[in-house]
């Protein structure tokens, strides 16, 4: 039985969350950051991460630790990522800043899965890309994917 | 997601869930996106796409002129796509010796019936590129393909990120290839790695005759033996493409099999694995090589003798997906080519169907490939390209 030892989490704008030790630990950033901050470790900075998305990623975590052999752990997952394209990419960041694969698999995922299907001019519209090539060496390019028959 | 907010990490992990053909296309995105596509480092943790089925047929188009067209095969459906891919015609006849990373090695013989001139290409069907590989040069003299009864084998080697090509050859034309000791003195082994412009002969030959396609296994090419007498054991001749050295194995030791199991083996690629099959009447028994041993791999109940079909009209090709599910080739002279999916779980034979039956009737070559598209197929065959 882990002792029901609580950790504080401030974000960036200087939000402050308070959570279970295990849950903190799902972070391995943060477990590293326990095991190496010596006893007075009971408040941790997470600088790159907002307070928004901070307490998305601590929802995320909570239900990982505390349930993590239920039913319905996968439809929290689908639900969870159900959110707009710039949280999504936060999320990604923050889960990769805080070392917690699962959440970075799963919103790489979900990234990735955007991009099915899109042209290269909508792509360049939903995640605002310059597009930085001369007209010349974008048809050259364009010239080497002439499978339209295959998409 | 601008690049210079994003930690390199995430957009690799992102870009390696893609499939191949949306990263071909999102190339032209911005440049950022373009170094990043073409960078060796995805291709390393890029997730593996299950195969896609292509379907080459070779008809004839005109009096002079042969016509090579792949088609699809719809895995979902079981069925092979009326219209192909790809499409191109050739003088005089080809032979396909092998293929890796979505890419088809093609031999055409392109000569007169005096000269025989040979060209080897390697055929993208993604992207519709032929290119064609510098002629062997054996000495002062250009080799002949057929005269010098060449055996060749093509796969990627990832210790240098190049795709390579090897060709056992007469070092001069020989006619006498029923002598086998005369056959294994005057062999000579080249080597063509992608962006070479020339082949390079290698220190070391087989220890005797090959034949057949090479299939490609943990860093070997594997192909089977010629045999010295008609009941002499069959072995398998491996070349490792990192080393470039030569060896042999033993095929297990099996005493139901008979001494026809001898005659012809082939040998089939289970997903990176080398296997071969056999025909034991009531069905095909199959072996795997697993750490240098071979294991009983699994049986698939197809009675020849139930059918009207000889032994050299069922062939079992390779694995039709990442579950190494089996695909055969059945030729029959009554209903035509067809294809036929094993699945290794539940032992179910599943037959497919033709858009179009008259194709599956043709009296042409049909061959069936099995292709693994790859970072490297969409990156192009020219040196510059990586």
């Amino acid at each position: 039985m882990t002792s029901s030892k609580t950790i504080v989490l401030r974000s960036s704008d200087g939000a402050t969350f308070e959570v279970d030790e295990a849950v903190a630990l799902h972070s391995l950033m943060i477990k590293h950051r326990i095991e190496t901050g010596g006893a007075d470790s009971t408040t941790i900075d997470v600088p790159e991460v907002t307070g928004n998305t901070l307490s998305k990623v601590i929802e995320y975590c909570k239900k990982h630790v505390e349930a993590p052999n239920s039913d319905d752990l996968k439809s929290f997952d689908t639900d969870f990522v159900k959110v707009d394209q710039a949280v999504l990419c936060h999320l990604a960041k923050a889960s990769y800043y805080m070392n917690i694969k699962g959440l970075l698999d799963l919103s790489s995922k979900t990234i990735a899965d955007m991009f099915k299907g899109k042209t290269v001019e909508q792509i360049r519209e939903t995640f605002h890309i310059k597009n930085d090539f001369t007209p010349e060496e974008e048809e050259e390019l364009r010239k080497e994917n002439s499978w339209n028959l295959f998409v | 997601m601008m690049a210079d907010e994003f930690p390199l990490d995430i957009i690799y992990g992102i870009l390696s869930r893609l499939l191949i053909k949306s990263l071909a296309r999102f190339r032209c995105v911005c440049k950022s996106w373009l170094k990043y596509i073409n960078d060796p480092y995805l291709q390393t943790i890029h997730v593996t796409e299950e195969p896609t089925p292509f379907l080459g047929f070779s008809s004839r188009d005109t009096e002079n002129l042969r016509k090579i067209s792949l088609l699809r095969v719809d895995q979902g459906s079981m069925t092979v796509k009326k219209d192909p891919v790809y499409e191109f015609c050739y003088k005089g006849w080809s032979m396909t010796l092998g293929s890796c990373n979505g890419l088809i090695l093609v031999c055409f013989n392109i000569g007169t019936s005096d000269h025989d001139t040979f060209v080897l290409q390697l055929i993208n069907p993604l992207t519709k590129q032929r290119d064609t590989l510098p002629p062997i040069k054996i000495g002062t003299t250009y080799a002949h393909w057929f005269d010098s009864g060449a055996t060749a084998g093509f796969a990627f080697d990832d210790s240098t990120n190049t795709l390579t090509t090897v060709c056992v050859i007469l070092k001069q034309p020989d006619w006498s290839h029923d002598f086998f000791d005369v056959r294994r003195g005057k062999l000579c082994t080249m080597v063509h790695r992608s962006g070479m412009s020339s082949w390079r002969k290698v220190a070391q030959n087989p220890a005797c005759p090959i034949g057949g396609e090479g299939v490609f296994a943990h860093g070997r090419l594997h192909w089977l033996a010629s045999r010295e007498f008609f009941r002499s054991p069959r072995k398998i001749v491996w070349f490792d493409v990192k080393v470039e050295e030569f060896g042999l194995i033993d095929f297990p030791d099996l005493p139901e099999m008979s001494p026809e199991f001898h005659y012809y083996v082939p040998l089939v690629d289970l997903n990176g694995e080398l296997g071969f099959a056999y025909d034991r009447h009531n069905g095909f028994h199959m072996w795997i090589l697993k750490q240098e041993k071979w294991v009983f791999h699994c049986f698939i109940n197809y009675p020849l003798a139930l059918t009207n079909l000889g032994y050299e009209d069922v062939m079992v090709s390779d694995c039709w997906n990442n579950a190494g599910d089996i695909l055969l080739i059945v030729d029959d002279w009554h209903r035509g080519k067809h294809l036929l999916v094993y699945t290794l779980k539940t032992g179910d034979l599943k037959g497919f169907v033709w858009d179009d039956p008259s194709e599956a009737k043709a009296d042409v070559g049909t061959d069936v490939r099995m292709s693994r598209s790859s970072m490297f197929s969409i990156r192009g065959i020219n040196p510059s390209a990586y």
